[in-house]
């Protein structure tokens, strides 16, 4: 039997690999580097009053943390109670306040915190202020209304 | 090396399909607030997403919606499983807001969601590291 020719035995050979796995690995890089991975999201519960529009009928007077628009994008100015009484506070202050009234288990676990900020309120120093509410443990913690 | 470009390839398509999955339902360019209690996102079946973006837009399933179509959009939802009605069985809702979005429209939206009577909200936030 003649054997076949040598030229021929070697181009069955030649079918380039090399350059075909560059170009894959340069796709898969691609592809690793493209993919944005999703940042892990948390999330905050939301204390909805479970009847809606009926004032409360308990006697102890509920804290209410007014937060007052000062600036677009700026931070709100804190303030407490109906009438906005006392000093208008920074975000520092008020975690540092309520953390105070939280160290007592009778006072977190009774007394409501209502949150009446400001509708031109940027949303962050909302969640903010539910945020230190729910690190110093208030059990009740509510939205006021809008229009109120 | 046959094998091997195999396994490269089942690679690629692994992840083309992933980044297809991950981009859904998501609004793009939405920075969270940031929250030390946060408790990690776990998925719930039926969960309505509501996001709000910084321009103060109201998103829901990838489009612009006014407030009266969100009261339209949750009392359809809540009609048609009237048996979720008490607080520990309702839809969950959670909202996504822009951390510069002003308080405003998130309060509208809890206000009609209190209102339709959906008692399982939650706002997202980020995990402060």
């Amino acid at each position: 039997m003649a054997r076949k020719p040598k030229a021929f035995e070697s181009a069955e050979c030649a079918l380039q690999m090399t350059p075909m796995i560059d170009i894959v690995f340069q796709l898969l890089i691609f592809f690793l580097v493209a993919t944005k991975m999703r940042v892990p999201e948390g999330e905050l519960e939301a204390f909805l009053p479970p009847d809606q529009g009926r004032p409360s009928v308990s006697d102890i007077d509920p804290i209410q943390i007014n937060l007052r628009f000062t600036a677009p994008k700026g931070e709100p100015a804190v303030l407490f109670g109906k009438t906005d009484a006392g000093q208008a506070m920074t975000m520092i202050e008020l975690r540092d306040k309520l953390k105070g009234i939280g160290s007592d288990p009778e006072m977190r676990e009774k007394v409501p915190v209502i949150i009446n900020a400001d509708p031109s309120v940027p949303y962050k120093f909302v969640i903010q202020t539910l945020d230190y509410c729910k690190k110093a443990k208030f059990a009740k913690v509510n939205f006021a209304a809008a229009g109120q | 090396m046959t094998p091997m470009i195999d396994i490269v390839f089942q690679l690629i398509i692994f992840f083309l399909v992933c980044t297809e999955v991950a981009s859904l339902d998501r609004v793009e360019n939405l920075e969270l607030p940031f929250a030390t209690e946060a408790i990690p996102e776990e998925h719930k079946a039926g969960r309505l997403v509501i996001s709000i973006d910084s321009k103060n837009q109201i998103w829901i399933g990838g489009r612009v919606r006014s407030l009266e179509e969100i009261e339209r959009y949750l009392k359809i939802e809540k009609e048609r499983d009237k048996s979720k009605a008490d607080e520990k069985t309702s839809q969950p809702v959670l909202i996504q807001a822009d951390k510069f979005s002003d308080w405003r429209n998130v309060q509208n939206v809890i206000t009609i969601a209190s209102k339709l009577q959906f008692w399982q909200l939650s706002f997202s936030a980020k995990k402060e590291q």
